[in-house]
């Protein structure tokens, strides 16, 4: 069975001809119109619009006004493991990636070192403000990737987390 | 004294305000030019002015912050006069003086006006000369830490370190006890140092139950000042304005007149000429200190127009050509209430750190009693060269209550997709019991945004649907591309109804 990952929750559905089953009950929905980044469709007595984008491996959704990261995996996805192998929301804990280009003024933490949830791991200075990043949990320092001075790339790796 | 009529203003800044001057610009019939750096050719407010000229470069520095260029561009479009806007170089006195001495009209206080209120320790002293309250703290700069410490017992921790030429919560720093007092002054002289390229520090006294109240002023150059009332500043994060409101419930009908008369005060020592304001801190204990006045157009600026229905760019320029304001204070009234939300690309989940990206969908609210200062549309990028505000929203409504739920809605109907946004953090606080009791102060964020009690993974099961109709729809589509590849030798065929047509 396909099944979408979003909010940290994986619901499995199912798929006949263009009909959609959750849990044995069959989801309504019209498909009224399509484009590039929005679905208009009928479900149940409204008419919703739905705006998302693809972005990397995953879709956008933009839910109550929030976006929310989706990924879809198919039959072939999941033989595939990928649902096993965690995806990237598990990647993300052990890999602490620059939020924005900016110049690394102040490495506060050393490979070996541990640290506790919320602590202080590097000053990153981007548009005139120097913002602090930190840790989201608990963890052991395995490598710092940057040197004070550097600038860094939006996303790029610039500590491991173990 | 003759008056002279502006008739071609160059705006030297970009984005919303720029946008902003421009429309009221061509209101007045006066041509607009606009000076934009290399990464700002498509933004809609380039394409906006009548003549646009190129900053050559990227970096604000080379730019819009380049006094050089600007007024060599001016001089290049016969400008009569600039409009700063904020930010940039909106508070820096030589580039007044030498737009004046090009000939050229500044939209703003005078030079001297400028230098003397953007150095915080000059400004308290002019503005306490004239009997206005003003935090207990240094009057000079402090240089080394044993005088700091002295002076910081002497007043009493908390205190706050503050940088000399410091705005917008750039160095500064909170100090609860003696020994963070070391740290803390480094790195608000570095951090000032580097922002600003003066590292002068000053010490004052930390109010408690702090709200920030704001007083929107008019000078002109016949020595006529009026205040058009407050502005409540005091939703702040990372000690930046992120929500807005007026009037300010804090206020009684005679605080309001006290301290619009310091404002007026505040003003009139140094000279004021144009719209400024000057700001001020409310202690929970009523009692309330002159903190500075910001020598320009600020920000937040709209719910003034809206709650006053004055255009305050229009009247920059009437006090520029030398008209005298024709109001008196009895006769300036305000109707309702406004509150203005700013939207910025920033993660509200993640410390509020700036987002940068291209926006996708782009949806502004409508309808009445709303106004949208915005400078992008969909497909501009939000840059790392730039300030990361997409907009400002500000909604007008004849009671506080209506004005919330209004906005509430605003927020809601505001589709941007590309980036993180700053609307769930204000539909947040328009929905919170403190803003709605208007008992908050500027620890507003810090009390109130919990951000590891969310739980912004649950998701309703509506959410849920709309989320499995789009992958139903994805999956669909990828059964299609892989599941029927064109066979090789396969005759092509452009529609099935022209097979059917011509194959009979």
């Amino acid at each position: 069975m396909p099944a979408i990952t979003i909010g940290g929750k994986t619901v499995s559905f199912k798929i006949e001809g263009r009909k959609i089953f959750v849990d044995g009950r069959e989801l309504k929905y019209e498909v009224i119109r399509r484009e590039k980044d929005r679905l208009l469709v009928k479900m149940g007595d409204s008419v919703e619009e739905i705006i998302y984008s693809e972005s990397g491996e995953g879709v956008e959704l933009l839910l109550s006004n929030e976006a929310r990261r989706m990924e879809v995996l198919s039959d072939r996805d999941i033989l595939l493991g990928r649902l096993e192998s965690g995806g990237p929301a598990r990647h993300a804990h052990s890999e602490i990636k620059a939020p924005m280009p900016g110049l690394v003024v102040k490495i506060m933490v050393t490979g070996g070192e541990k640290v506790k949830k919320g602590a202080k791991l590097i000053i990153l200075e981007a548009m005139k403000m120097e913002n602090e990043i930190r840790t989201a949990s608990d963890s052991e320092v395995a490598e710092v990737l940057v040197h004070e001075g550097e600038i860094v790339e939006k996303d790029q790796t610039i500590i491991k987390l173990r | 004294m003759t008056t002279r009529k502006i008739q071609k203003v160059l705006v030297a800044n970009r984005g919303e305000i720029a946008l902003r001057i421009m429309r009221t610009l061509k209101e007045m019939h006066i041509r607009s030019v606009a000076a934009y750096s290399e990464v700002d050719i498509s933004m809609p407010f380039v394409r906006y002015a009548d003549e646009a000229y190129s900053l050559t470069g990227k970096e604000a520095r080379e730019t819009y912050l380049d006094i050089g260029k600007i007024i060599s561009a001016a001089k290049k479009s016969g400008a009569d006069a600039i409009h700063p806007g904020y930010g940039f170089l909106s508070e820096n006195s030589q580039f007044a003086r030498e737009t004046e001495r090009a000939g050229i009209i500044f939209i703003g206080p005078g030079a001297e006006t400028i230098r003397l209120m953007g150095d915080k320790t000059e400004a308290r002293k002019i503005v306490a000369g004239y009997g206005i309250p003003v935090v207990p703290g240094t009057a000079e700069a402090v240089t080394d830490l044993k005088e700091a410490a002295d002076i910081a017992g002497q007043i009493g921790y908390p205190v706050l370190v503050k940088a000399a030429a410091g705005g917008g919560g750039k160095g500064m720093r909170l100090v609860t006890e003696e020994s963070e007092l070391e740290s803390s002054l480094r790195g608000a002289q570095s951090e000032a140092a580097s922002a600003f390229g003066d590292g002068r520090i000053f010490i004052e006294k930390y109010i408690l139950g702090p709200r920030h109240i704001e007083f929107q002023i008019l000078a002109d150059l016949h020595g006529n000042v009026v205040h058009l009332f407050e502005r409540e500043c005091s939703i702040q994060r990372r000690h930046q304005k992120v929500v807005e409101e007026t009037p300010s419930l804090a206020l009684s009908p005679a605080l309001r007149q006290v301290m619009g008369r310091s404002a007026v005060g505040a003003a009139r020592a140094c000279g004021y000429v144009n719209a400024g304001t000057v700001e001020f801190i409310l202690g929970d204990d009523g009692n309330y200190y002159f903190l500075e006045m910001n020598t320009r157009l600020q920000v937040e600026h709209p719910i003034t127009e809206l709650t006053t229905g004055l255009d305050i760019v229009r009247e920059q320029i009437r006090i520029a050509e030398g008209e005298a304001i024709s109001m008196s204070q009895e006769s300036i009234t305000r109707r309702g209430h406004a509150i203005e939300c700013r939207i910025y690309a920033e993660d509200v989940y993640g410390n509020f750190l700036p987002d940068t990206g291209t926006l996708k969908t782009l949806r502004e609210p409508a309808g009445n009693g709303i106004r949208v200062d915005s400078g992008v549309e969909a497909g501009s990028d939000i840059s790392v060269y730039y300030d990361p505000m997409i907009a400002k929203l500000s909604v007008w409504d004849n009671t506080r209550e209506n004005a919330i739920e209004k906005m509430i809605r605003a927020l809601d109907d505001y589709v941007i997709t590309g980036v993180k946004t700053t609307i769930p953090f204000c539909t947040f606080v328009m929905k919170s019991a403190p803003f709605r009791s208007g008992k908050y102060s500027t620890h507003f964020v810090q009390e109130n945004w919990k951000v590891d009690d969310m739980d912004p993974s649950s998701l309703s099961q509506e959410a849920l649907d709309r989320a499995l109709v789009v992958a139903a729809t994805q999956l669909l589509d990828r059964d299609r591309s892989s599941f029927q590849p064109r066979k090789e030798g396969e005759k092509r065929s452009h529609s099935g109804w022209m097979d059917g047509r011509f194959e009979r």
